[in-house]
């Protein structure tokens, strides 16, 4: 199981180099750069090379890419661009906030997917699984902002409970929240669905339920306990999309996270920073990932078995 | 009449066509699945015919700046934009842009990245591996951020949204197929093919692929629902397709400054959005329960 | 089930673990819109409200003026901060700020006096160290060293007095003060605190209290201000709301006080609402469609083609599908309210005039390639024109960008026909014309006129010391850019504006956009 950890570690390494160099490459790509759009409208030719010289953007790509590399390796991220300031104290500034919105909205997303998944299974093929299946992917199939926009007109301009932006209180969270989670739920509610639909039919829930153990206990103390497995496997990819996915949904409820100043940085062809940003991201991914597996191995005894091999 | 021997072709097909009834049957089991596929084969037959009817550079190009914001009426059933541009006519001219993003770009995204996976699951060994390893890297990009990059490195247009969309959703079709692979690669008709000297190219194509199809054709018709949704988050951050275009998505940020007064303005084209993209995975659904044997009753 | 609760427990603490570790020093105790209700008595009755929310829609980033040229940083270094001369927003002229008076001995030799007294933050007097100071700073960053360059020799006479001489005679030389990167900084500070800290002290009547990026900068009032009265309000706080009908909703709410760039759709909102406002004034920002005139492959290289277009366009209704109505349609390539301005007639509205010009270039059925970038008026400029040369048989070919990929494609790409941009200058006439017209003005230099004789027109004008003269050289710039030479068919000056609440009072449109926030507050009845 170490050996896997370390092995898993190891191979982030060339990952990460290569995503490195597919957003420097795309940014590089992208028309127009930082210095044209930082410079005064007066600025001469010569001034804005020397700006160019002191962002360290001169050379060609390959040289550029190069001394980006070079730094990267030794764990500098380089310094922002348009903030000049460190990327890395750029990006924790606002990582706190996009974690806290990613895990609300995994909260909201369990909220409404597990009674809906487990209605569904355990009235499978019946009217109210259809209803269930309909209502989860609703929140699915609607554009997020869009939903966003409503719910900020409802809740907090018609009703005056919800603030409709900034990240100060507990409050403000919510709306946010719910706004992503119920993109998730619809995924979420498929999975315990289905995994419950499985599980309900092993021969040992039959046996309880011979036993004449009543059927609410066989669901909640049997079924249930067994279908969550897979949503720890969800876990990293539903983290991941509240990570990156969020960007629309930051930008509605002016919510200080990360994804708007990845956004932003690429607008403003910012590219340390961009680059940076996205590897933070795919560092935290990647790790998530990990401990969703080992986590996965700890309460599935089989995949234990599978490693230590 | 009784036909006593059947050559292997026919009972090929026979098979095939038993699998494709055997899934239609299960399907129209499912009436949230039949109802989205119903749904969806309107909203093709609706994109064709405002195709004809109505003319790109009349209906959709020319304003008229008089009669602008004006509520639903009669005379304009969804009202009109910001330009006096009547919404429902851009809506229903619009289904032609955002079907044939989601349908593009899976398409895009299918060919390549079931092709590197097919591969990827047949070959194994060092391919696979690479073919991974790529996939691993793309996915640890956040979609939405990729494709914004994309954008930004291409210009905007609907073709480069086609593209953006698609390479975003490469890995996840490779892995989707490669998944579906491993267990058809090891049965014995496949090493008997390969052992008869059939070249890889045929088994793959004759006998792998058929035999991992299901959950490709489930990526499928999600992917499309994703696709479009994806669209209308590029577009409401200012990098979908250029207007004058009435892509459901541009209509939707295009007329969000004006959510609070003219909220049928975002509304029709945002439940425009939520019927199609809930009927393709409404379908997906029915289709995915439909091929799971496992659920089979 | 207990292991997976506890695995997802774990989960979650790990990552309340991260987020917490890196908000340890930042105290979000003081969250803005805590205080809402509370208020602080100052002069007998009148209550004022203790704190001031402003939404604003871009980021703002640093409080270092010389590190941007962002209009949403300038305006909150606006108020912590001071410039040498700054534009009087309510009489439109150059005054000084800290300077108290000033005297062109020649254009190129100038004499400015301190104002008595100046307290910044730190306690420590400013005197013309500190410009001198500021001034060495500011010629290693690229937003200031253009304007230092200018100064040859810089004299410090004693405390309060200081002399520049300039490589180039400059009439105007007092406009270079008003730059906001050059805001003066204390040399105190600099030698004993790390320069993060150091850029925070200024002059301005607020101090800076606390950054949260991404989401609010917070400043208090500067009780020792000499240089303008103690703000009655305690707290200024400016909150980033990048979404204009999300600042609108909060401005209903009355989770902000007042609230930058409305939406125009909210104009009317504000203005009928019984307990909100909108404020307006004259912008000074042009907007056009301007044109590649040196692109010989193309009509638009033909000044007919560009005059009869100039002919062809609504502006009205192009003002209305753009701005709601609110704008000020143009009638002459230069800014309303700068120097020097005179109302000339150019070139009206006249479709059928239009339509004959065109039948005569054969015109009709081209197709023109217009490029803009995605803001939001931008886009609607471009759709409507699309839509209006549509009636005159004129395909146009809109390409929207990132404003990067805008500028990129404007400087190099030869190919450019036509485009959707506009030109904020400075107050006084020279910025106008030397920038986008000059053929050595600079790199807003998208039309490429290369006209000899305007260029020495615009020379001999910012030269020219008798006002008189000065007048009539700008008169026939503005006549013929305007009606012969056609580099830009300008359409109009968007109206500026800010919502507010109705109580609040102290706030300041600026035809550059760095609004003045300095007095902003609000009495509670």
């Amino acid at each position: 199981m170490i050996r896997y950890i370390i092995r898993r570690f190891l191979m982030m390494l060339p990952v990460l180099l290569a995503v490195s160099f597919v957003v420097y490459f795309l940014m590089d790509l992208a028309p127009g750069d930082i210095v044209s759009m930082m410079a005064p409208q007066d600025a001469t030719e010569v001034e804005i090379e020397m700006m160019r010289e002191e962002m360290g953007l001169h050379g060609s790509l390959p040289e550029r890419y190069f001394r980006y590399m070079k730094n990267l390796l030794k764990g500098d991220l380089g310094m922002s661009l348009s903030m000049k300031r460190p990327v890395v104290d750029v990006f924790f500034e606002r990582f706190p906030a996009t974690l806290k919105l990613a895990f609300g909205s995994i909260i909201v997303a369990m909220i409404i997917s597990i009674p809906l998944g487990i209605a569904a299974a355990t009235h499978h093929r019946s009217w109210l699984d259809g209803a269930s299946m309909v209502t989860a992917m609703l929140g699915l199939s609607m554009p997020s902002f869009w939903l966003g926009l409503l719910l900020i007109i409802l809740f907090s301009l018609k009703l005056g409970w919800l603030p409709s932006g900034g990240s100060g209180s507990f409050a403000s969270i919510i709306l946010p929240a719910i706004t992503l989670g119920a993109g998730q739920a619809g995924n979420l509610t498929r999975i315990t669905r289905s995994s419950m639909l499985e599980v309900i039919r092993q021969d040992y829930l039959r046996t309880a339920r011979a036993k004449g153990v009543s059927e609410k206990k066989v669901i909640y103390k049997h079924a249930l306990k067994n279908a969550l497995i897979p949503i720890i496997t969800i876990f990293g990819s539903t983290l991941g999309n509240a990570l990156g996915g969020a960007v629309a949904i930051e930008t509605v409820f002016s919510w200080p996270g990360v994804g708007r100043l990845t956004v932003s940085a690429i607008n403003n062809r910012d590219m340390t920073l961009a680059t940076g940003c996205i590897i933070m991201f795919t560092i935290f991914l990647t790790l998530t990932m990990l401990l969703v597996d080992i986590a996965y191995a700890y309460v599935d005894p089989r995949i234990k078995a599978q490693y230590s091999k | 009449m009784v036909k006593e021997k059947y050559s292997v072709e026919e009972l090929n097909a026979y098979k095939k066509r038993s699998i494709a009834s055997e899934v239609w049957r299960n399907y129209k089991k499912s009436p949230s699945a039949m109802a989205g596929l119903i749904v969806i084969f309107i909203i093709i037959v609706v994109a064709i015919i405002a195709q004809i009817v109505y003319d790109y550079d009349v209906d959709i190009v020319q304003q008229d700046i008089m009669n602008r914001l004006k509520e639903p009426s009669s005379e304009h059933l969804f009202g009109t934009d910001q330009y006096g541009r009547d919404v429902l006519i851009r809506v229903l001219y619009g289904a032609k842009y955002s079907l044939s993003v989601g349908i593009v770009s899976v398409a895009i995204s299918c060919l390549l990245g079931s092709s590197l996976g097919l591969i990827a699951g047949y070959y194994g060994g060092l391919v696979e591996n690479i073919i991974l390893r790529a996939c691993e890297i793309f996915m640890g990009i956040p979609s939405i951020l990729l494709g914004i990059a994309i954008m930004s490195a291409f210009g905007q247009s609907l073709l480069v949204l086609m593209f953006a969309i698609g390479l975003v959703y490469v890995p996840m079709f490779a892995r989707t197929a490669r998944a579906a692979v491993l267990p058809v690669r090891e049965q014995e008709y496949i090493e008997a093919a390969k052992v008869s000297g059939v070249s890889d190219l045929r088994i793959i194509f004759t006998h792998v692929l058929p035999n991992s199809m299901s959950p490709i054709i489930v990526q499928i018709t999600m992917g499309v629902a994703n696709g479009i949704l994806t669209a209308s988050s590029l577009s409401f951050l200012g990098l979908g397709v250029p207007v004058p275009a009435p892509e459901w998505g541009a209509m939707l940020s295009s007329g969000r400054e004006f959510i609070r007064d003219y909220s049928y303005l975002t509304f029709f084209p945002g439940l425009a959005i939520m019927i199609t993209v809930l009927a393709f995975n409404l379908m997906g659904d029915g289709l995915r329960d439909a091929l799971d044997p496992k659920l089979k009753q | 089930m207990k292991k997976i609760t506890k695995i997802l427990i774990g989960l979650m603490l790990i990552s309340v673990f991260i987020s917490g570790c890196s908000n340890t020093d930042k105290d979000v105790s003081k969250d803005p819109g805590q205080s809402n209700e509370s208020s602080s008595e100052t002069s007998g009755e009148v209550k004022y409200k203790k704190e001031i929310i402003i939404a604003i829609a871009d980021e703002f980033t640093t409080i270092d003026p010389m590190e941007t040229t962002a209009e949403s940083n300038q305006i909150v270094q606006d108020c912590t901060h001071d410039l040498l001369t700054d534009t009087n927003l309510l009489k439109m002229q150059n005054e000084g700020e800290l300077v108290d008076s000033w005297e062109m001995i020649a254009p190129d030799h100038w004499k400015f006096k301190l104002k008595e007294n100046v307290k910044f933050h730190d306690g420590t007097i400013l005197d013309v160290d500190d410009v001198m100071f500021t001034f060495e700073r500011g010629a290693e960053k690229s937003t200031t060293s253009a304007y230092v360059a200018k100064i040859k020799e810089f004299i410090k006479v004693d405390d309060l007095n200081f002399e520049v001489i300039l490589h180039n005679g400059d009439v105007d030389f007092n406009y270079v003060f008003a730059a906001n990167s050059l805001a003066i900084l204390s040399k105190e500070a600099f030698e004993t605190m790390p320069e993060e800290e150091a850029v925070k002290i200024g002059t301005g009547p607020w101090k800076f209290e606390e950054f949260v990026p991404g989401d609010y900068v917070s400043l208090v009032r500067f009780e020792e201000c000499t240089l303008y009265d103690v703000p009655n309000t305690e707290r200024l706080v400016f909150r980033m709301i990048p979404e204009a009908s999300s600042r609108m909703i909060a401005l209903e709410n009355g989770e902000v006080d007042a609230i930058m760039s409305p939406s125009p759709t909210d104009y009317n909102r504000l203005s009928e609402s019984s307990n909100l406002k909108l404020i307006t004034e004259t912008g000074r920002g042009q907007h056009f469609i301007g044109f590649n005139c040196a692109n010989t492959d193309s009509i638009v290289s033909n000044p007919e083609f560009r005059k009869a277009i100039a002919y062809a366009i609504n502006k009205e209704e192009m003002v209305l599908a753009a701005w709601d109505g609110y704008a000020q349609v143009s009638t002459s390539i230069m800014c309303r309210d700068m120097e020097y301005y005179s109302d000339i007639e150019g070139i009206p509205y006249d479709p059928e005039k239009a339509e004959n010009m065109f039948k005569e270039l054969n015109a009709e059925g081209i197709t023109l390639n217009l490029i803009t970038s995605d803001a939001s008026h931008r886009v609607k400029m471009a759709e409507n024109f699309q839509a209006q040369m549509a009636k005159y048989g004129i395909t146009v070919n809109v390409e929207f960008m990132q404003q990067a990929a805008l500028i990129e494609r404007l400087s190099t790409d030869k190919s450019t026909e036509a485009f959707v941009l506009s030109w904020t200058p400075g107050m006084n006439a020279d910025y106008m014309y030397r920038n986008p017209i000059h053929s050595q003005g600079g790199r807003s230099f998208y039309s490429n006129i290369n006209d000899l004789e305007i260029d020495t027109l615009i020379d001999a004008a910012a030269a020219e010391v008798d006002t008189a003269k000065r007048a009539e050289m700008y008169e026939e710039l503005q006549v013929r850019l305007t009606t012969e030479i056609v580099p830009w068919v300008p359409v109009a000056q968007a109206t500026l504006t800010m919502g507010a609440d109705k109580d609040v009072t102290g706030l300041l449109l600026h035809p550059g956009l760095v609004h003045q926030f300095k007095t902003a507050e609000k009495i509670i009845n």
